[in-house]
């Protein structure tokens, strides 16, 4: 802008603005007359200044920071009468002075605080002025005085208070090692202030050791009362959050005071707590592991304080010198603290205000009564604590919660009157409570003045003995008086319990609406999954997050829902729509790509995204990768191809087909041709890698979708949008057509080879999938479904076909059957692009959505499966890890949960056929939970136990005369009760194994049974709609009931013992008191016979299996249901089992399938949302989630164990586990007095115990194979040994300084080579672990960077080593043949003898 | 501590004299040495302060300023004299720090933030303050005065009265002609 245009702008602003408001207008109009610019130059201006307000008026200084310049003090300045000394601190609120008074009239060191300008300087001085009287009416010796205040010339406010001499009691307490009496003490006089300032109204908000100092002659001061309201006055009032200046120390404020409500003298209480806290345990009560304020105020605000006891004895040997001295060891320091004292500072620390203390000097009687040796008011409130705390409040709004409700459950007239109720009630609740609240005020200050005057008379009496009779006198009056008082207090005391009663109850309305809002809120995260609307499940799963002091709702259906929404183990967010994935085929990169953003590429192993490939065009149509990995073919709108190095994305060749879009791009399967085809019908044909020029011909007038070679390479399958002939197929080499696939009558859009077969996949728009024999074009299977116009593809095995759908979903099927395995569900907008990691477990799938995601294909299914033959029942083993069930064969298998594997069968029950009468087989199992056993009971009649670790046999009980279909053991494993057919129930003792008794009277078959709990009971169910109840030690029935109408089925004990539930042919599920065993819930929901029933580990759920192909889970407070299961392909439910920790539901339906449904745990969830950079790889783990938490340090149980590095531990193991092990023993029992477990769920870790003799021992670690599996790998490091563990035995190698080279039962790896440090093998493909042996000697460490377990490419050159394995097999060879066979005959002696001690393993 | 690598208070001091007699290097040099003694300061203060204390930059600019001048050298005309040079000072100061904060976008080196300061946080306010500094640079290129108004007022924290006696003029001529420039530099950042 010229300066003379900028001169008449400034002038006619200027001058417009001195016109009255309503002619401003007309007059900038005239005065710009002519001059459009201008005018609208002066017009925009003059809006803008009436908009600007305060804009640029704040100064930067004050804007961004607190303004030193205009208010910092230098020595020798003079505030009012007072000169500057020096300064003492600087904190929060501003900076303070040591000063003194000036005037030579006395001398008087004072403190000044100068408070830091705020927001508004006036604001404060106007405050400071109205309550300074009020401060410094504080008269108490431990309170420092607020002598003066005011502003400084520059208007800075400013206090002036007694400067005190003196430490902060903490440090103070340590430097007198004041004993507990002596710190107790102390503090009471600090409570003595406190309550001395509270009864003044007066409330300090920000006690802490700092404020408390302590003087030489060992008085409290307390520093800095009510200045912190000074400062922030609006702080109880206000509901807005508060900017700026927030007068507390994060550490020691109230969870109130976190949350910015109003305070009370409750949180002076709070604060007092953490300080009294500290000075017993010298640390602070929450465990932080980052200490951000965040996480503090989560804890101040959620987490529950770690007991003083325990937190002191946590970090005892850190805080000792903190400590009073009887606290000095651990253990006395824990005797202590225990009881009492915990109770006392947890009870000052309550969450909620109310539940503290009532008052400060509530707190310090409290601590008197402690030292005087009588029972404390906090240790008597903790259990009625907790039980209110049970029924806590929460803060789901009420409208909210009934809205939602009402379209729900239809209930809107009942469920609006029952809110207001409820409010009501606690409004009512409420007021009585602060009624009773105000008499017992006036009871307590009646009291008071009552125990006044007694003193007072006791006073008198010691004065003088005349005036005894009077005084005598007034002492009754007075304790007359007393005794009102303390009547008048109980009966407020009742009145108050009376309306906290009432308040519960209030509240306790409001938690059953938020149950049934949770419930409803299940079955829409269910519609949402079943609608895959993945968002929608999301924000119905977010929205049950439990608030801070609401309990958590959240059960088994939850972190199943959870799971479901987070099937993807990777999502990668892109730039545009992801149009291609390809993944080389070493698995090592995968590369996606945008039509905009080029090629990106990611490193599998470590999720790292590598330099992307971008030619800066936007026309990227498809993307493909040549056989070798080598090169990389990228389609383009513009009828290009390019060709780019995969290795270092290098561009290599561009070539061209026509001027139509690229439709699709395929290299033969021989790696020698590319071909492609255009939007036009043109195919080109080029050789690789010269990249010249083969064919170019045209196929078709119409757009060609699709190509793909023939597995011979030798044919080219073209499919596209013509006429008749629509797909045909071509020699490449010179495009001369060889036939016609007539029989393929629709375009198809998508082709794919079944790899290892001739069957060619197709998909059309009309939705089919069809697999046709390629030779003979005979079409083999179809499968009905939508378009898959995101994607066909075949897993590298040739078992599974992925179709990726426009509705956002992904199918697989079995290549085979044509069977739909699973919906693979989670993209928000349609699928583009599919790839299968080479192994076959990884799926990465691309979506107009912007995404790319990567799934481990087994874990994104709903369930899984583990057996489909003839299983009749199911439980758990203890740890979790295996799956025992029955099967019409009458045997027993044992199933690694992580594989699915088989890993025993256990043979004995006898097949019988089906007797007349009874129209189902069963055969049911038990674990033991004490006695390390499970039970069967089987169609031919016999109950047979065998040992849970090994599956050996123990015990066969015979007797009964019928099928079984009732088994239960009782809790002390001494008892198994068995019946069925025969209509009597048998009670075994294992113990002298013998039938105890046999129970009679049920009517029909008895299908359940179950022991109590806790109590010397069995119940039993049977078809004819009775349950039994027995003393099964004396052999008689107790009472007989029928709660049902038609035959009972199933039944099963809460874990509490508090229920028992039971279901069967009417339908519903009735939940029984035990205390009455009369009904008191009903379950309805199921359309068919409930089959079983069972409680979840925690007690908060049932699940029930039922004839309606339903499993339903229901929470059992409002008796809601949370969850329907179903299987693919209905099929009614038999029998189901949770896994002891409740993640695992296990089911079995009629055609004898087993599977498991998986929930995700919260670690994993926590892992999930914290990990970044997760590799893309399926067999990273069977759950890749887990592997991220499987790097944690894990702890034993077992002392007797060597310190091992822990970084690289995944898991100790549990075991033994049938011949393997004991062929590892063999070998190391020859070296090693070894202590050896071993499992196949695990990582295995074996550990060796140190040798006596020696002063060394061998380390044994493994890890899960899934990495090395049909790789050849290379270890290097000291290594003494390395083992293989497969299904079949064990293989073991050992280098033993060379005189032993190989070691195994059943298997003899096809290539093996050894050097001292470095070994190179070919790990067999169904491998379970690799189990490697480590010198460890003294107290070395085990194994540092120096060890490494590598894949090593075929095609890389691996150090010739085969000499030195020769000449280590002839050493071995060359030993005496006694030696040998005595080394041999040695340690298979020892292994015999050796203990088995089985170490609980689990991650985490 | 190592004080011959501190600026002299009398080096500073003659800087400052010399930058306002109309040496325009002598601030290139003061910028510096300013700077360094703020990182001094910082570097004092992290240690005694508790570990989440944050430090505000101009709270450092002005006790540096305290620390670095022997007021008793220099001849102020006056109180708000000084602060016109502090301004442009502070300005710069300000508007490098902003522009550091702004390139590190909130990287991994960020402070913790104490409760009472987080909504002071200056770091939010760093593009602000560098669209702020660029607008004013446009501003001065036709009116260089209204810029040094702006400078003085919202940079220097001066008053009307103050800006008025530092250039010389009345303060209801300072009002009118801040009135403009506010309405202009409010104009120019609402558009961005």
């Amino acid at each position: 802008m010229n300066n003379n245009r900028w001169r008449e702008v400034e002038r006619i602003f200027d001058e417009t603005l001195e016109q009255p408001e309503l002619d401003r207008a007309a007059f900038m109009a005239q005065a710009c007359a002519g001059d459009d610019t201008l005018r609208h130059e002066v017009e925009s201006l003059l809006a803008a200044h009436q908009q600007a307000g305060g804009f640029l008026v704040a100064s930067a200084a004050k804007l961004s920071s607190v303004n030193y310049g205009t208010t910092a003090m230098s020595a020798r300045q003079r505030i009012g009468p007072y000169q500057l000394l020096r300064e003492i601190a600087q904190g929060g609120m501003g900076v303070v002075w040591l000063a003194e008074r000036a005037d030579d009239q006395y001398r008087q060191q004072v403190a000044i605080k100068l408070i830091k300008a705020g927001a508004s300087n006036a604001d404060i001085a106007h405050r400071l002025r109205h309550e300074r009287q009020i401060l410094a009416d504080l008269n108490h010796p431990n309170i420092a005085r607020l002598l003066d205040g005011g502003t400084t010339e520059s208007g800075q406010p400013y206090l002036v208070m007694e400067y005190i001499e003196g430490v902060p009691i903490d440090a103070y307490c340590q430097q007198q090692q004041l004993t507990l009496r002596a710190r107790l003490q102390l503090f009471r006089q600090v409570c003595a202030a406190v309550q001395y300032a509270h009864q003044h109204l007066i409330i300090h908000r920000d006690l802490k050791p700092a404020n408390i100092l302590v003087t030489a002659d060992g008085a409290p001061k307390l520093l800095d009362f009510g200045i912190a309201k000074l400062l922030q006055p609006n702080l109880a009032d206000s509901h807005h959050t508060q900017s700026g200046l927030h007068p507390m120390t994060p550490a020691y404020a109230s969870p109130e005071q976190m949350r910015g409500e109003s305070l009370t003298t409750a949180s002076d209480v709070y604060s007092l707590g953490v300080v009294l806290y500290e000075l017993l345990t010298g640390r602070s009560p929450y465990q932080l592991t980052t200490n951000t304020f965040g996480e503090l105020s989560r804890a101040i605000c959620e987490q529950d304080p770690i007991k003083p006891s325990i937190a002191v004895t946590q970090s005892h040997s850190s805080n000792e010198e903190r400590l009073p001295s009887s606290l000095r060891t651990p253990h006395s320091a824990f005797r202590t603290l225990k009881g009492d004292l915990d109770s006392i500072v947890l009870m000052a620390l309550r969450k909620e205000p109310r539940a503290r203390y009532s008052s400060v000097e509530q707190f310090s009687e409290d601590i008197q009564r402690y030292l005087d040796g009588l029972p404390t008011l906090a240790r008597k409130g903790t259990l009625a604590y907790r039980a209110v705390k049970y029924v806590r409040r929460y803060k789901v709004p009420v409208a909210a919660a009934a809205l939602i409700l009402l379209s729900l459950l239809g209930g809107i007239g009942a469920t609006a009157r029952q809110a207001q109720i409820a409010r009501a009630e606690q409004a009512k609740a409420e007021v009585q409570r602060l009624r009773a609240e105000q008499a017992l005020a006036v009871a307590d200050q009646q009291r008071r003045r009552a125990e006044q005057a007694l003193a007072e008379v006791k006073a008198e009496r010691t004065r003088t003995e005349d005036a005894l009779t009077t005084a005598e006198e007034r002492r009754k009056q007075a304790e007359v008086a007393r005794n009102e008082a303390d009547q008048q207090r109980t009966e407020a005391e009742s009145q108050k319990a009376f309306a906290d009663e009432q308040r519960a109850r209030a509240e306790q309305g409001e938690e059953t609406k938020r149950q049934f809002l949770y419930a409803a809120q299940m079955k829409l995260a269910q519609q949402a999954w079943e609608s895959s609307n993945i968002e929608r499940m999301q924000e119905l799963l977010d929205a049950q997050l439990p608030q801070p002091g609401q309990r958590d709702l959240r059960g088994f259906e939850w972190y199943y829902f959870w799971r479901l929404a987070h099937s993807d183990l990777v999502t990668i967010k892109h730039e545009g729509a992801v149009n291609s994935i390809v993944v080389t085929p070493d698995g090592a990169k995968m590369a996606s790509q945008t039509s905009d953003g080029g090629i990106r590429i990611w490193d599998t192993a470590t999720g790292k995204e590598l330099p992307r490939i971008h030619d800066g065009e936007t026309n990227a149509t498809c993307l493909t990768i040549s056989p070798d990995g080598q090169f990389f073919a990228q389609g383009k709108a513009n009828g290009k191809i390019k060709i780019y190095s995969v290795s270092n994305g290098a561009p290599l060749a561009t070539l061209e087909a026509s001027q139509q879009v690229i439709t699709a791009i395929a290299f033969a399967p021989d790696g020698k041709l590319l071909a492609a085809s255009t939007f036009d019908g043109m195919v080109g044909v080029w050789a690789v890698p010269t990249w010249q020029r083969q064919a170019l011909f045209k196929v078709s007038p119409n757009s060609i979708n699709t190509i793909v070679f023939a597995p011979d390479s030798k044919q080219l399958i073209t499919s596209g949008t013509a006429g008749t002939d629509t797909t045909q197929v071509w020699n490449p080499h010179n495009g001369q057509r060889l036939r016609s696939m007539s029989q393929i009558e629709k375009a198809a859009y998508k082709m794919a080879f079944i790899p290892g077969s001739n069957n060619l996949v197709t998909g059309d728009t009309d939705g089919p999938i069809r697999i046709w024999d390629f030779a003979t074009g005979r079409l083999l299977t179809q499968m009905k479904t939508t378009w898959a116009s995101g994607g066909l593809i075949c897993s590298p095995d040739g078992r599974i076909i992925a179709s990726g759908h426009f509705e956002q979903v992904v199918r697989l099927w079995d290549a085979r059957t044509g069977a739909l395995l699973t919906e693979v569900k989670g993209h928000s907008g349609p699928l583009m692009a599919l790839a299968f990691t080479p192994d076959g477990k990884g799926l990465f799938t691309g979506s107009q959505d912007r995404t790319l995601k990567f799934r481990n294909v087994q874990k994104a299914s709903e369930a899984r499966e583990i057996a489909n033959n003839g299983i009749l029942s199911v439980v758990f083993s203890r740890d979790g890890h295996r799956l025992i069930s029955t099967n019409y064969s009458q045997e027993v298998r044992l199933h690694d949960l992580t594989t699915g594997m088989a890993l025993q069968r256990l043979k004995g029950h006898q097949q019988k056929p089906l007797a007349a009468g009874d129209t189902t087989m069963m055969m049911k199992v038990a674990v033991s939970l004490a006695g390390k056993y499970f039970a069967t009971a089987g169609y031919d009649g016999t109950v047979r136990t065998w040992d849970e670790e090994t599956g050996k046999p123990l015990q066969v009980f015979s007797g009964h005369t019928g099928g079984l279909y009732a088994l239960a053991i009782s809790p002390d494993g001494q008892h198994i009760a068995s019946g069925g057919s025969d209509l009597t129930m048998k009670i075994w003792d294992t113990t002298s194994g013998r039938e105890l008794h046999t129970l009679s009277g049920h009517r029909r078959r008895i299908r359940g049974a179950a022991f109590a709990p806790h109590e010397k009971i069995l119940v039993t169910c049977s078809e004819d709609g009775t349950i039994k109840i027995w003393d099964y030690l004396k052999g008689v029935e107790i009472a007989t009931t029928k709660p049902y109408t038609s035959g009972i089925y199933d039944l099963a004990f809460s874990p509490d013992g508090r229920w028992l539930a039971l279901g069967g042919n009417d339908r519903y599920i009735i939940l029984l008191d035990t205390t009455t065993w009369r009904t008191v819930k009903t379950l309805k929901g199921h359309a068919q016979i409930v089959y079983a029933i069972k409680f979840s580990p925690d007690g908060k759920r049932l699940a029930s299996a039922s004839r309606d192909s339903t499993t339903r889970l229901w929470e059992l407070e409002q008796g809601q249901e949370v969850l329907s299961l179903r299987r693919q392909g209905d099929s009614p439910m038999m029998d189901l089992a949770f896994s002891p920790d409740g993640t695992s539901l296990a089911a079995v339906t009629m055609k004898g399938e087993l599977f498991v449904w998986p929930v995700i745990t919260q670690q994993e969830i926590s892992a999930y949302s914290g990990a970044q950079n997760r590799p893309l790889r399926a067999n990273q783990s069977d759950d890749a989630v887990r592997s991220l938490l499987a790097v944690q340090p894990l702890s034993t149980s077992s002392a007797a164990l060597p310190d091992i590095p822990d970084q690289k531990i995944y898991g100790w193991v549990k075991g033994p586990n049938g011949d393997s092990l004991r062929d590892l023993m063999n070998l190391y029992a020859m070296r090693l007095d070894s202590s050896v477990s071993l499992s196949h769920k695990t990582s295995a870790l074996i550990i060796g115990k140190k040798e006596e003799t020696k002063g060394f021992c061998t380390i044994m670690q493994g890890v899960r194979a899934d990495h090395f599996r049909g790789r050849r790998v290379r270890f290097s490091g000291y290594l003494k040994s390395l083992g293989i563990s497969r299904p079949a035995g064990l293989w073991m190698g050992v280098d033993g300084e060379g005189y032993m080279l190989k070691y195994s039962n059943t298997f003899k790896p096809a290539s093996i080579e050894w050097v001292k440090y470095e070994m190179v093998l070919d790990v067999p493909e169904d491998s379970l672990n690799i189990v490697f042996g480590f010198l460890l000697q003294g107290e070395g460490h085990l194994w540092g960077d120096d060890f490494r377990l590598e894949i090593v490419d075929a095609d890389v050159p691996v150090t010739d080593i085969s000499g030195i394995r020769e000449r280590n097999q002839a050493e071995f060879l060359r030993l005496p043949e006694q030696e040998r066979l005595r080394l041999e005959r040695g340690y298979k002696e020892r292994a015999k003898t050796l203990p088995l001690k089985p170490v609980n393993m689990d991650f985490v | 501590m190592n004080t011959t690598s501190l600026p002299s208070v009398l080096e500073v001091t003659q800087l400052l004299q010399a930058w306002h007699a109309g040496d325009r290097a002598a601030l290139e040099q003061l910028i510096p040495l300013v700077n360094a003694e703020l990182h001094r300061l910082a570097g004092g203060y992290m240690r005694r302060q508790a570990p989440d204390h944050v430090l505000q930059a101009t709270a450092l600019v002005n006790e540096a300023w305290l620390k670095l001048i022997d007021w008793q050298a220099v001849t102020w005309q006056n109180r708000a004299h000084f602060f016109g040079v502090a301004a442009q000072l502070m300005r710069r100061i300000l508007v490098d720090e902003a522009r550091r904060q702004h390139a590190q976008k909130h990287g991994g080196n960020a402070l913790r933030v104490s409760m009472s300061e987080v909504e002071m946080l200056a770091q939010r306010k760093s593009h602000d303050l560098l669209a702020l500094d660029d607008a004013l640079q446009a501003l001065a290129e036709f009116d260089e005065r209204r810029s040094r108004i702006v400078e003085l007022r919202f940079f220097g924290g001066l008053s009307v009265e103050e800006t008025a006696e530092v250039l010389g003029s009345s303060p209801r001529t300072v009002a009118r002609e801040w009135r403009l420039a506010q309405a202009w530099l409010y104009r120019e950042l609402s558009q961005q």
